[in-house]
């Protein structure tokens, strides 16, 4: 009996020292990892707030007087807000349409038996594998001949494709999760199939719909290539505003900071916001194959 | 008749899963379609649902062909296996979506919901959503939606499959004493035949696509026309005894007395369908069997196997000169080992062609 | 209660011409579903394709008029497959995919079993984690190569500060690879993070607690349990950054330009010199299409190395 007391608060004094221990390592771990991913973004940031003295300067300053100028400069004789602009309408549009289409031909996969479903489902998913550089040279040529050059009009079509496939992909798994039965409750209780898929279907769609949504935004939002090819005063994008921010006379890097910000701002804060709907979205495809 | 298949047949590409299925079935009446998995019974509820489209072959509701008209114009309701419940909508919400999906107003269809609620017995759990219900009360709420619109014809889907045991046996009942008091012409998909026994007017037992026999429960028990559904029915399931048709007036089978025993109505049955030489089966249900364990008695001879001592019952397993056979009686000292006498009751004896 | 709903009867209907139309309804329904999609398909991707295919054939060159415009037959092709420069980049590519991908795939390994614990401020963390692959690529690009200036940039800065020395980083043919590969494996490991987090998450318990009273200890139980059962979800992650590490271009294009001498010339790089700098596009094309044919085949032989057609068939029954 005496023996016993004497070993039970010996081992469990052992296992909490192990459990501190185990926890102030992962915390430390947790730092070291956020230093590294988290300094160049802080560091594009702060430079977006240095004068051009501070950017280039060295030793590197790392207390500084904060100005403007960068932000003013993109927008006033960049023209900032026309980037802007094409990239939110040009982009949005592209989303939308991605959404609505692909989620259209993710019903069709998900709910119905069709021939050769398979090989529809790994056609709509082979136009991922396609190295952009592939199209570029026939869409430029197409582009100039149909006098869609520096026009928004291509740059939709290539966004939508773009998102298409991982709309279908995301949003067929989804589909799947909603059971059968519920959908053919409601074609008995009375509905139409337009109005089965409006009243019941859609509203149980709509985080895997909002997690697809943001994700293929961000990728049509940071788009380079196609935008710098087919685009030149008029239709010009964000990232490429960003680039040209480059320019090898005088590089300013605070200002290619501040455009790198200015851009980035919109994906952060929609991806922070949609979070929890995010990682199911992502994931879904890959956990549930 | 208030629901009328006609030759209908059903394929999956090469997979015929429904095979010429003919039935009539009856205003008001609780019809059971009853088959292991796969038999094409679900198929065939979901023909008359509308939620497939027969191959072939027509289907009538109260004398309208619907052969392809939408669910929703077929004015009929469906429960099934898994609820079908709107995840996204109240208890409340669910049972009103039919009322609310036909334009019905606000004020009538909470009247309605409410009456159908109480009915049903969760009247206090309106407001509450599908996920925080038990498996009992989402079944519930499944019933008051199907019944709030006062269908002609209910179709389930083996809505009780997934509840346990003990609940299952109280919601049998429940079911069969509400349908029945309002009247709805019921079609009820299961395999479980002692719910079917327990529930319908008529079963129709269907196997591999075809319709095997339909009937009144006792009907089909007492007296089963093929050799799957003499199996299917019951619990252990009936003994088939092989033999082979000697002359017209004796059997020849390893078991002579129970051979014997087959009254001369049943070999006149038969008669007409079998030649001198073709094989059948003597069917028998172990709670016909009489085991004597008086060795000079008169009757087969077997050996005690195996005893399953059950509380009312007992399961006795033996061992003949034809094979295995099951006997249940009442309490008995019957023991593993015994020599025993094995006799029928005469007129349970039955004749299945094999 | 009688039979008949009375004041609310529903319509019902008998089978009308539009209730036979309804067969042949159901049968077009999902083409109807599926034709947009189709449609931007062909037009927008496949049609390119083939446009590319047929001018890879010609030796189409509006720079330079004096040369063959027209068909020349298989020369593209021959030309490439003799083109040292464009083997050297082919094999750049490989090279820098293969170790872009094994790292942030341990990497990311890494963080998922380390952030899988329940501590507090690990989800706040966790999202920051996310942020190097939503930041646009052209931006992370001009960020690291801000901070990797040899004499200016930040890096060099803190690696003086902790005595060690400072690196050519982007300056040097030695060591512009391994740069180019740190930015790509910062901004892409999260993605790889979250992936398999999200699997990790997804695993059941009990074959854990069964290791556990089997006596494995914790590497025994990741080598043998927790590597096995995320295989699945560790092949698709794999073959998604596959894909998109060979086609890497922004970041690239914007830290080194390709070089210095080549060092970092990627497949992508190479193609936007070939064809918007020199603007040889009939040859471009055949090259574009080796490069195409060059990532089916990987992937493809990744494919049958993993069994992976074979687990998404088990997964949906068949």
């Amino acid at each position: 009996m005496r023996d016993n007391q004497m070993f039970r608060p010996t081992i469990h004094r052992s296992r909490e020292q192990r459990r501190i221990f185990e926890t102030a390592a992962a915390y430390f771990l947790a730092f070291l990892v956020i230093c590294f991913f988290l300094f160049p973004v802080l560091w594009m940031t702060t430079s977006s707030f240095k004068a051009d003295i501070d950017v280039a300067a060295y030793p590197p300053t790392f207390v500084f007087s904060p100005t403007m100028e960068n932000f003013v400069e993109l927008f006033v004789d960049l023209r900032a807000a026309d980037a802007l602009i094409n990239s939110c309408v040009i982009v949005g549009l592209a989303t939308c349409l991605a959404m609505i289409f692909g989620t259209m031909a993710a019903f069709a996969l998900a709910r119905y038996d069709i021939k050769g479903k398979n090989f529809l489902a790994f056609e709509i998913l082979s136009v991922r594998m396609l190295p952009p550089i592939v199209s570029v040279i026939p869409l430029f040529i197409i582009a100039r001949k149909l006098g869609l050059f520096d026009t928004p009009w291509l740059l939709i079509a290539i966004y939508t494709l773009n998102g298409l496939p991982f709309v279908v992909w995301v949003m067929r798994v989804f589909i799947q999760e909603i059971p059968k039965s519920i959908e053919e409750a409601a074609l008995i209780d009375g509905c139409s199939r337009y109005g089965c898929f409006a009243r019941v279907t859609l509203p149980l769609l709509l985080p895997g719909l909002a997690a697809t949504m943001v994700i293929i935004f961000m990728f049509a939002w940071n788009e380079y290539l196609f935008a710098s090819i087919l685009t030149s005063a008029d239709a010009k994008t964000l990232p490429i505003l960003a680039a040209n921010a480059l320019k090898p006379k005088a590089i300013s890097w605070g200002l290619a900071s501040a455009a790198g910000v200015v851009m980035s701002l919109p994906v952060v804060v929609l991806v922070l916001l949609m979070q929890r709907f995010l990682v199911r979205g992502l994931t879904f495809g890959a956990v549930k194959g | 008749m208030s629901v009328d298949l006609t030759h209908v047949s059903k394929s999956f590409g090469s997979f015929l899963a429904v095979n010429d299925v003919s039935l009539s079935i009856e205003d008001g009446e609780f019809f059971v379609l009853l088959g292991p998995s796969g038999c094409g019974k679900t198929t065939t509820l979901r023909m008359i649902a509308g939620l497939e489209l027969p191959s072939t072959g027509q289907i009538r509701i109260h004398g309208r062909d619907v052969t392809y008209t939408e669910p929703r114009h077929r004015d009929i309701a469906m429960a099934f296996q898994d609820y079908g419940l709107y995840p996204h909508l109240t208890v409340a919400n669910n049972i009103g979506f039919p009322l609310r999906v036909r334009g019905v107003d606000r004020r009538q269809r909470a009247a309605k919901v409410a009456e159908t609620a109480e009915r049903l017995g969760i009247g206090q759990l309106l407001h509450r959503k599908p996920s925080q219900l038990s498996g009992g009360e989402r079944q519930r709420v499944s019933l008051a939606r199907a019944l709030v619109r006062n269908p002609r014809v209910f179709l389930m889907d083996e809505p009780l499959s997934n509840l346990d045991a003990k609940l299952r046996a109280v919601m049998r009942t429940e079911i069969k004493k509400l349908v029945s008091s309002m009247g709805i012409t019921t079609i009820y998909v299961t395999h479980d035949q002692i719910e079917a026994m327990a529930m319908a007017d008529r079963i129709a037992v269907m196997s591999c696509g075809n319709l095997a026999q339909v009937g009144a429960p006792l009907d089909i028990y007492d007296r089963p026309n093929t050799r799957f559904v003499a199996e299917f029915m019951g619990s252990p399931p009936m003994n088939l005894i092989e033999a082979k048709v000697d002359t017209e007036r004796t059997l020849d089978c390893p078991l002579a007395y129970l051979a014997k025993s087959v009254p001369d109505s049943e070999r006149a049955r038969l008669n007409g369908t079998l030649a001198t030489g073709a094989a059948v089966s003597i069917g028998i249900r172990p709670e016909h069997l009489i085991v004597d364990p008086n060795v000079e008695a008169e009757g087969d001879v077997a050996a005690v196997e195996f005893v399953e001592a059950l509380g009312q019952l007992t399961n006795i397993y033996l061992s003949t000169e034809a094979g295995p056979i099951v006997a249940v009686a009442d309490r008995t000292d019957v023991k593993v080992g015994n020599a025993v006498r094995v006799r029928a009751l005469r007129e349970r004896l039955r004749l299945i062609p094999s | 209660m009688a039979i008949a709903g009375g004041e609310l009867a529903v319509p019902v209907r008998a089978n009308g011409p539009t209730d036979r139309a309804r067969r042949i309804g159901a049968r077009s329904a999902p083409w109807v579903l599926l034709g947009p999609t189709l449609c931007v398909l062909t037009l927008v991707g496949f049609y390119p394709l083939v446009y590319s295919l047929y001018t890879s054939f010609t030796g189409y060159r509006p720079t330079q008029p004096t040369k063959e415009q027209g068909y020349v037959g298989l020369e593209n092709f021959a030309r490439a497959l003799t083109d040292g420069q464009f083997g050297a980049a082919l094999q750049l590519t490989l090279i820098f995919t293969a170790v872009s991908v094994v790292m942030s795939l341990c990497l990311g390994l890494a963080l998922a079993i380390l952030f899988n614990k329940r501590l507090p401020g690990f989800p706040f963390i966790r999202s920051l984690l996310m942020l190097p692959m939503l930041i646009t690529p052209i931006s992370v690009g001009i960020t690291w190569r801000i901070m990797m200036m040899p004499d200016y940039g930040v890096l060099n800065y803190l690696l003086r500060l902790i005595g060690l020395d400072p690196w050519r980083w982007t300056g040097s043919t030695s060591t512009a690879l391994a740069s180019v590969l740190l930015v790509d494996v910062w901004q892409w490991t999260p993605f790889m993070f979250i992936i398999l987090l999200a699997g990790l998450r997804a695993l059941p318990k009990s074959p854990f607690e069964a290791a556990a009273i089997d006596g494995a200890g914790p590497i025994r139980t990741f080598w043998l349990v927790t590597v096995p059962m995320l295989k699945p979800v560790i092949v698709i992650a794999v073959l998604l950054r596959m894909i998109d590490a060979f086609r890497t271009y922004d970041t690239i294009q914007i830290v080194t330009r390709g070089g210095p001498n080549l060092a970092t010339d990627v497949v992508s790089v190479y193609l936007q010199r070939l064809n918007f700098r020199f603007f040889d596009l009939g040859y471009g094309s055949a090259v574009s299409w080796l490069v195409l044919l060059a990532i089916l085949a990987l992937v493809l032989v990744f494919v049958k190395l993993t069994g992976f057609m074979r687990d998404i068939a088990d997964k949906e029954g068949r």
